[in-house]
């Protein structure tokens, strides 16, 4: 069955995907960082291509040149100076490093769209001239995967000879151990920047050279180099050989897979399998691989901590404006309110992701599936289209498609029974991903869905009251999260897992739960997105868009249900009221300041307004203690029963 | 005795924490400085605050007369300041030989697999895979390698044999000279006492005590450590 021909075919897609993979491996032992902006930085670079070579009609080896050489690494030394190096300073953890990734990602995204728009251009200018080399034996194969082969080969030996230089030493002691690098002399910033820069022209180099094979389209594209992260996951962050090989391999394996004819269903299926054989390979790859070799240490992924409620006051009484912003659309005109129809649904499936990565610590970049799934099984059971379920009438397709997206929810809550940190949010991604391409975006699953408000909620106002509804009991659930026994417990696994296993909290169980929980929110959530504007909309549930949500969460405090609202509302009306892309570049800009503003926008704004609203003492300077107190429970109550004023008719002594 | 490394009404700490209120104490070169205290005492913070990787809030630190209170870290390194932290000492992912070889900065590492032969051998072995005590002497290896001319130690006696320990004092003693300032942290270490010239006792972050050896029998210094 396997012919030399396909297999040659295949090593072009192959090639590029192993070169993307390995630029994504060697930024991630370079700088410690799982550079998730990776995918971002190749599409950006790309078009900047086009735009150099199809618009300002640059030629083209100048204008190649010029990017790789000096925008990719002004850029990958310009983001380490910005946004790494003040997270490197408070000594964030992983996952906030991940999280200021996504930022670049969706900054280049929502700058990608404001200025090159969403429609896709075929027209990427080709580095390599279409040119056919005759092999020994007969075969063909093409110039372009003889360079992309070349390039590996010289990315591969390059990384073989320069981890024996004391240049390579100097930064791998830099990624482990950043402080006692710099305690050995190291110029540890210096180093970072330099892994930075490399990184980015090598996802610049994987971009333009993938860019002549795909539409080039800011989401898509960018999707599409992330998918290459099966080839990471496969060489357990590590090995860069196997990450080679791994992409060839699925390459190959795609290629002759064209040769194989079925009939009916299997058909679909086969070609649904084929063309996205990169989401295959990598759900195959985040359930089979057990353990990343995680750069820092064996234990460095390991703490999801985002929220960092010990160092940081609750936050209060920003339920206000958050109710404020719910109310305001009841008295818009009519578009306007069409548009906040999103608002509360949108609420919703923020509000599922802080259940999942506030409260409990599991990062979860998977949302965007549960919530389309959620869209997809209410309207097929309102319209009785779900195989083996009777139609469901009303409102109560509300309560019956959470229930039954549970059970996907507990599944990927099951490889996160062993996972933490940067695997799990890999494992999510990666099941989001294959739910939007094998569902979402086949026309079997999809294809003459209609969907509409539930019977009594046709109007606008009267859907927007039941949204309402939904998102109280939203709330209603999510206080009982986190408050009490199982709001203790989850808290425990989120802060320290060893530690509440020892004390007796079943950790799986709490995981598959808390999954479960967040899985049917957000089904919810996206049901009713969906019925807003009474569509379903495979690109209103893109995997990408599902990180975008995420990092929305993150900005506006990860475990802050309130600042969830208000993230929707901001959202919403940025979209509605901006060039498509605005609101992505907001939420991007603002995970980009995470390092400058730890606990996210809300707690900023909350500091901010306590010190602008601290009254100053009633007369003379204010009383300066000889050092920093900070009192027991015990030592509290005494100050209060000092500090309390008499009572009126009070004895004074 | 001349200038050394000074620390001046230093206040420091980790967010809303202040871990050192307004300390001031003074290391001489051609001095063996003892730095007790119990957990929490704020010892392993001065060290920071001295290498650098700690923020200062208020105050300075002096090297030899210069102000480098806002030097980088590696700059005072540069500057002859060889700190061997806490615990994560070593880099474990790396080999033994290259650890040193980013200790040494490319001196030959023979001197440390003399002094403490248990490492001899074991060059290619992941730092991560070594024993306790092991990863200890690796960590003093840069003493023997790249001494600066101030040495300051956090509790490296930790982890450490009877044997190593006497071991690890009499390297000190041969790196003891007029023209360097040696400071050792330890919780309570029998041994850098007799060979101290100077003891400061940290207690909740200020200096509760400081005199010279020959005080100790006063009955004063227990008081802050026990």
């Amino acid at each position: 069955m396997l012919t030399l021909e396909l297999a040659l075919a295949g090593l072009g897609i192959g090639s590029i995907a192993g070169l993307s993979g390995l630029g994504l491996l060697v930024t991630y032992r370079l700088t410690g960082v799982f550079n998730l902006a990776f995918g971002a930085i190749a599409m950006g670079v790309a078009y900047l291509l086009w735009q150099e070579v199809r618009i300002w009609h640059w030629p083209l080896a100048l204008a190649a040149l010029f990017d790789l050489v000096v925008v990719c690494p002004a850029f990958g030394v310009l983001i380490e100076r910005l946004v790494f190096r003040p997270l490197q300073r408070r000594v964030a953890t992983p996952a906030e490093r991940l999280v200021a990734s996504l930022g670049v990602l969706i900054v280049l995204l929502g700058a990608a769209t404001l200025t090159w728009g969403a429609q896709a251009r075929l027209d990427a200018p080709s580095l390599v001239p279409y040119r056919q080399l005759r092999l020994p034996g007969g075969a063909k194969l093409p110039l372009g995967t003889v360079v992309g082969l070349a390039v590996i080969t010289v990315v591969v030996l390059g990384l073989a000879i320069g981890r024996r230089t004391s240049l390579g030493l100097q930064v791998r002691a830099v990624v482990e151990r950043r402080e006692l690098a710099q305690l050995q002399g190291l110029d540890a910033n210096r180093v970072a920047a330099l892994g930075w820069a490399l990184g980015s022209t090598l996802a610049g180099v994987a971009g333009v050279l993938m860019a002549p094979t795909l539409r080039l389209q800011p989401f898509g594209f960018t999707l599409v180099m992330l998918e290459t992260m099966a080839v990471v996951v496969v060489a357990r962050l590590t090995s860069p050989v196997r990450a080679v090989v791994g992409g060839l391999f699925v390459g190959v394996a795609q290629a002759e897979l064209t040769r194989v004819h079925l009939q009916g269903h299997a058909r679909a299926l086969l070609e649904a399998v084929t063309s996205n054989l990169f989401v295959v390979a990598l759900l195959a790859a985040v359930l089979v691989v057990r353990r990343l070799d995680e750069a820092g240490g064996t234990d460095a992924g390991t703490t999801a901590r985002l929220a960092t409620r010990g160092e940081l006051p609750p936050v209060r009484g920003w339920w206000m404006l958050a109710a404020l912003a719910l109310a305001a659309p009841l008295l818009f005109g009519a578009p306007d309110r069409r548009a906040a129809l999103a608002v509360p649904a949108l609420a919703i499936v923020l509000v599922s992701i802080v259940v999942v990565s506030g409260y409990s610590g599991q990062i979860s970049l998977g949302q965007a599936g549960f919530a389309g799934l959620g869209a997809l099984v209410a309207a097929r059971l309102a319209a009785g289209t779900l195989p083996g379920l009777p139609r469901i009438p009303g409102v109560a397709v509300l309560v019956v498609a959470p229930l039954l997206v549970v059970p996907v929810g507990v599944l990927m809550g099951w490889p996160a029974i062993r996972r933490r940190g940067l695997f799990l949010a890999i494992t999510t991604f990666a099941l989001s991903v294959a739910m939007s391409r094998f569902v979402f975006e086949q026309p079997a699953a999809t294809s003459g869905v209609l969907v509409h408000p539930p019977d009594a909620f046709g109007s606008d106002n009267n859907f927007y009251v039941l949204e309402l509804l939904c998102l109280a009991v939203a709330f209603a659930i999510v206080r009982n999260l986190h408050h009490g026994r199982l709001g203790r417990a989850l808290i425990a696994v989120r802060d320290d897992e060893a530690g509440a296993l020892a004390c007796g909290v079943d950790v799986r169980r709490l995981k598959l739960f808390v999954f479960a929980a967040s899985s049917a929110l957000a089904a919810l959530g996206g049901a009713l997105l969906a019925m807003g504007t009474r569509a379903f909309d495979p690109v209103a549930f893109d995997p990408i868009r599902g990180l975008i949500w995420f990092a929305a969460v993150v900005v506006f405090g990860i475990d802050s249900a309130p600042g969830a609202v208000i993230g929707a509302g901001l959202l919403i009306a940025l979209d509605t009221s901006l060039p498509s892309g605005t609101s992505t570049l907001v939420i991007g800009c603002a995970a980009l300041l995470l390092g400058r503003l730890p606990g996210g926008l809300l707690h900023s704004a909350h500091r901010l307004l306590e010190r602008l609203l601290r009254r100053p003492a009633p007369s003379g300077p204010p009383p300066t203690p000889s050092r920093a107190i900070r009192l027991t429970s015990a030592g509290r109550a005494v100050a209060r029963s000092i500090h309390r004023p008499p009572a009126a008719g009070g004895s004074a002594p | 005795m001349t200038a050394g490394l000074d620390v001046v009404h230093v206040r420091a700490g980790y967010g809303a924490v202040e871990a050192l209120h307004d300390v001031t104490l003074r290391f001489p070169l051609g001095s063996v400085v003892a730095l007790l205290g119990r957990n929490g005492a704020g010892k392993s913070s001065l060290l920071r605050v001295v290498a650098g990787t700690l923020d200062v809030g208020s105050g300075r630190v002096t090297w030899r007369g210069r102000d480098i209170t806002r030097l980088p870290p590696h700059q005072r390194a540069a500057a002859g300041l060889t700190v061997v932290p806490d615990d994560p000492n070593v880099f474990l992912d790396l080999s033994v030989a290259e650890n040193l070889a980013l200790f040494g900065h490319g001196a030959p590492p023979e001197p440390v697999y003399a002094a403490f032969p248990e490492l001899a051998g074991k060059g290619g072995q992941r730092a991560g895979t070594l024993s306790g005590g092991e990863r200890q002497m690796l960590a003093l290896g840069r003493l023997l390698l790249r001494p600066g001319a101030a040495l300051l130690l956090d509790e490296v006696s930790r982890g450490l044999s009877a044997g190593a320990v006497e071991r690890l004092y009499r390297v000190l003693d041969d790196l003891a000279t007029p023209d360097r300032t040696i400071v050792v942290v330890e919780q309570y270490q029998p041994n850098i006492l007799r060979r101290a010239d100077l003891i400061y006792v940290l207690s909740r972050g200020e200096l509760a005590w400081a005199g010279e050896p020959s005080e100790l029998t006063t009955g004063a210094l227990p008081a802050a450590l026990v």
